[in-house]
């Protein structure tokens, strides 16, 4: 069974009297840990189809299924835990929490929830991940101490603490230089070999798209390719 | 819990400048409230103190009335001086036994309420409240004067007793000097006419506690002033009231308004009395004064007894017992003038609810904006998992703790000032304002009863101030995390 299915799924927006569809059906699956690219022009529909699979917006029409289940029917409650357990979120613009400190956002989505205890082993997995995404040296340093790649690197760590089946990451090397964004993709790229965690990722970088093993190519929302690659090796690994 | 007060601190600290500003705010708002109302307290307490030892005990009896009636007489002031006759006690002597032996009394006396006209060798010298004592047992239980000039009153002898301060007024508004030893001539209006009785003034005294609503009340032998009200036995035969006594009646009531003594003295010029009096064989008839009369029986109580639970059994005794009688509190028997204290602190509290109102606003709209400005960070919280709750939250212990730490910061403040303030007593210099705080010198007490009002108004303006910024922080969709791109 695939994690994430789309079905003919569509989004509309009301724009005054007219409406913009900047996805026109689209349909496809995403198998268990597969680092997929999102490609397009701009305005193709990337950011509003990783907005649905993320749960963070609904379809207008169609199905969005995440591990079989269809979340149209669910209530704002739910999707939160659903969104909580199965989904991590690494933004563009970072979106660390200002006043935590790197190792307190980190485990924020650990005190979210029910089972919010930290407890030996979720403090453990965070320190495994500080050492993972290389920060081990920046633990109380807030964001605004930090760089625009140590920031993102926060973020994937964040994204990764409660052990999502899916990491969703719109354009998450749009603000950082070329250097910065390849080493943040090539670090996305090791967490989903030695994690197995699906990443899915958007982009309009050519060269980033590479490096991906499932690509989905959107146009005027509509997909236009959807393959796997051949070559799943690194460049300069 | 644990994160999200983190987090809140965290956002007050790091927002230093709208924490303060608004936090100034509240600080400013709880330490005038409570400096405000714990003066008002103390106020209260002397204004208490001043009419219940003094004038109107802790408890009052009085005829029972339709009408509304204090220690100065009718309170319905449209009615004018010689409208409602006020209801003399019934069953005087049994309830003075009844009294005498019921627990807790310290003292009792009783007192006859009513006013005359002032008259000093043709010149008229306006209204005066007249209260008719037996000095014995009246100043053995309210030590209210202090003779300065001449002697007190002996009981049986007709004679009065003025303030040195009505004295001053008379000399500075009618050009009259009163002195002890002199005779005065006092009219007085009932509904069975015109009376006029001439005692001397045996004495001039001076309030221990400033009281303005006292300045105008001198002490007469009861028996003249029932005289004066024509509370006689048996029926009273009518005495006809013509328009000249009509027109002086009238002038009556400017007694009320801002130049009583010059518009009394105005009608008086215009009115020939003596041919309104001329038959006295008849007014020396209609004089066979009920010398058992009396208005109000003022009691107090000994320390610790509760006047209120007083009240209430000494009123079941009498519907028991079927007397038209009612006890009352010193603040029904002082009537309207007692109110001024409470009537100012309303104002003052009503003042302080429109700042506190304006300040509410401020808050919300601080509070607004920086929820905008977080809708970024709110949305990402929800992304990554945080349900409404959790951001309800976090905004509610933001304002409370903003709210709670500068509404302390203010108690705190504002306890230092009431204790400094009693230390070095706050001199009143105005006369309006020494009556308004019922003390020359005052001097507030740290009360329990307004910390916890304090603390109580801190939470509700904390409480006030979230519902509308935290209603907006559950309307952002997780979407907004990335609106910011
Ligand atoms: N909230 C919205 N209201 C109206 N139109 C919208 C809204 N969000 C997106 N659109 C429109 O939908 C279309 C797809 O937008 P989307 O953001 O998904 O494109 P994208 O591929 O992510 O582009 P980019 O590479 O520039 O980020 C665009 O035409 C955009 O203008
Ligand atoms: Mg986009």
């Amino acid at each position: 069974m695939s994690i994430v299915e789309l079905k003919n799924a569509k989004k509309h927006y009301a724009l005054g009297k007219t409406t913009v569809e900047a996805v026109k059906g689209v349909s496809f699956e995403i198998e268990q840990g597969d680092f997929i690219s999102i490609a397009g022009p701009s305005g193709s529909g990337k950011s509003t189809i990783l907005n649905l699979i993320g749960l963070i917006d609904t379809a207008t029409n169609g199905d969005v299924l995440i591990n079989g289940q269809n979340v149209a029917t669910l209530k704002d409650r739910e999707i939160t835990l659903l969104r909580h357990e199965t989904i991590g979120f690494i933004f563009q613009s970072f979106n660390l929490i200002p006043v935590l400190t790197t190792r307190e956002n980190i485990e924020f989505p650990l005190l979210l929830g029910k089972n919010n205890k930290l407890t030996k082993e979720r403090k453990e997995y965070v320190d495994f991940l500080i050492e993972e995404v290389g920060l081990a040296d920046r633990i109380r340093n807030r964001p605004n101490e930090l760089s625009g790649g140590q920031r993102q690197r926060v973020a994937i760590a964040r994204a990764l603490v409660t052990k999502p089946v899916i990491v969703l990451a719109d354009e998450p090397t749009a603000n950082l230089d070329s250097q910065t964004g390849d080493d943040i993709l090539k670090l996305m790229k090791k967490i989903n070999k030695d994690l197995k965690t699906t990443f899915i990722f958007s982009t309009h970088d050519a060269k980033i798209v590479e490096l991906a093993d499932h690509i989905i190519r959107l146009k005027d929302g509509l997909i236009t390719e959807n393959y796997r690659a051949v070559s799943k090796t690194l460049p300069g690994s | 819990m644990g994160t999200i007060f983190k987090i809140a601190l965290r956002n007050l600290v790091q927002h230093k400048v709208k924490t303060l500003i608004v936090g100034a705010l509240i600080t400013l708002g709880i330490l005038l409230t409570f400096v405000g109302n714990s003066l008002f307290e103390s106020a209260a307490k002397g204004v208490k103190r001043g009419y219940s030892e003094n004038f109107t005990g802790d408890v009052m009896i009085m005829g029972q009335s339709e009408k509304a009636f204090s220690l100065f007489g009718s309170q319905d002031f449209s009615a004018g001086p010689g409208g409602e006759p006020i209801p003399v006690i019934q069953h005087y002597p049994e309830l003075v036994e009844f009294i005498k032996s019921y627990p807790g009394v310290m003292g009792f006396s009783a007192q006859v309420s009513g006013f005359g006209i002032l008259n000093f060798d043709e010149a008229g010298m306006g209204f005066n409240l007249l209260f008719g004592v037996d000095p014995e047992t009246y100043f053995k239980t309210f030590h209210s004067i202090k003779i300065v000039e001449g002697r007190m009153l002996a009981n049986g002898e007709p004679g009065i007793m003025m303030s040195r301060k009505r004295i001053e007024d008379i000399k500075k508004q009618n050009k009259v000097s009163l002195k002890v030893g002199q005779e005065i001539s006092l009219e007085g209006f009932s509904k069975s006419g015109l009376k006029i009785r001439t005692v001397p003034l045996v004495g001039i005294y001076e309030y221990i506690v400033p009281t303005q609503a006292l300045e105008i009340v001198s002490f007469i032998d009861v028996q003249t002033l029932r005289a004066l009200n024509a509370m006689t036995v048996g029926t009273a035969k009518e005495t006809p009231i013509d328009d000249a006594t009509k027109k002086l009646l009238d002038s009556a009531d400017d007694f009320f308004s801002d130049g009583p003594v010059a518009a009394a003295g105005a009608a008086k010029d215009k009115v020939d009395l003596n041919a309104i009096l001329g038959d006295k064989t008849k007014r020396a008839e209609l004089a066979t004064v009920d010398s058992g009369s009396w208005h109000n029986l003022m009691i107090r109580l000994n320390d610790g007894v509760s006047p209120s639970q007083t009240i209430s059994e000494l009123n079941k005794v009498f519907s028991e017992k079927n007397w038209p009688l009612k006890a009352v509190g010193w603040k029904e028997a002082a009537g309207t003038s007692a109110a001024l204290t409470d009537v100012a602190q309303i104002i003052f509290n009503i003042v302080v609810i429109i700042l506190a109102i304006v300040a509410v606003i401020i808050i919300i709209n601080t509070l607004v904006i920086s929820v905008m400005e977080r809708t970024a960070e709110i949305g990402t919280m929800r992304a990554l998992g945080a349900q409404k709750p959790f951001v309800r939250q976090l905004f509610v212990w933001e304002t409370m703790l903003l709210a709670g730490f500068f509404g302390l910061v203010g108690i705190v403040i504002g306890s230092l000032s009431v204790v400094a303030l009693n230390l070095i007593g706050l001199p009143l210099d105005n006369e309006f304002l020494q009556v308004l705080f019922g003390s020359k010198n005052l001097k507030p007490e740290l009360s329990l009863v307004q910390v916890v009002l304090s603390i109580g108004f801190t939470l509700f303006i904390g409480v006030v101030s979230w519902i509308y910024p935290v209603s907006i922080a559950l309307k952002v969709s997780p979407l907004k995390a990335i609106a910011s791109e």
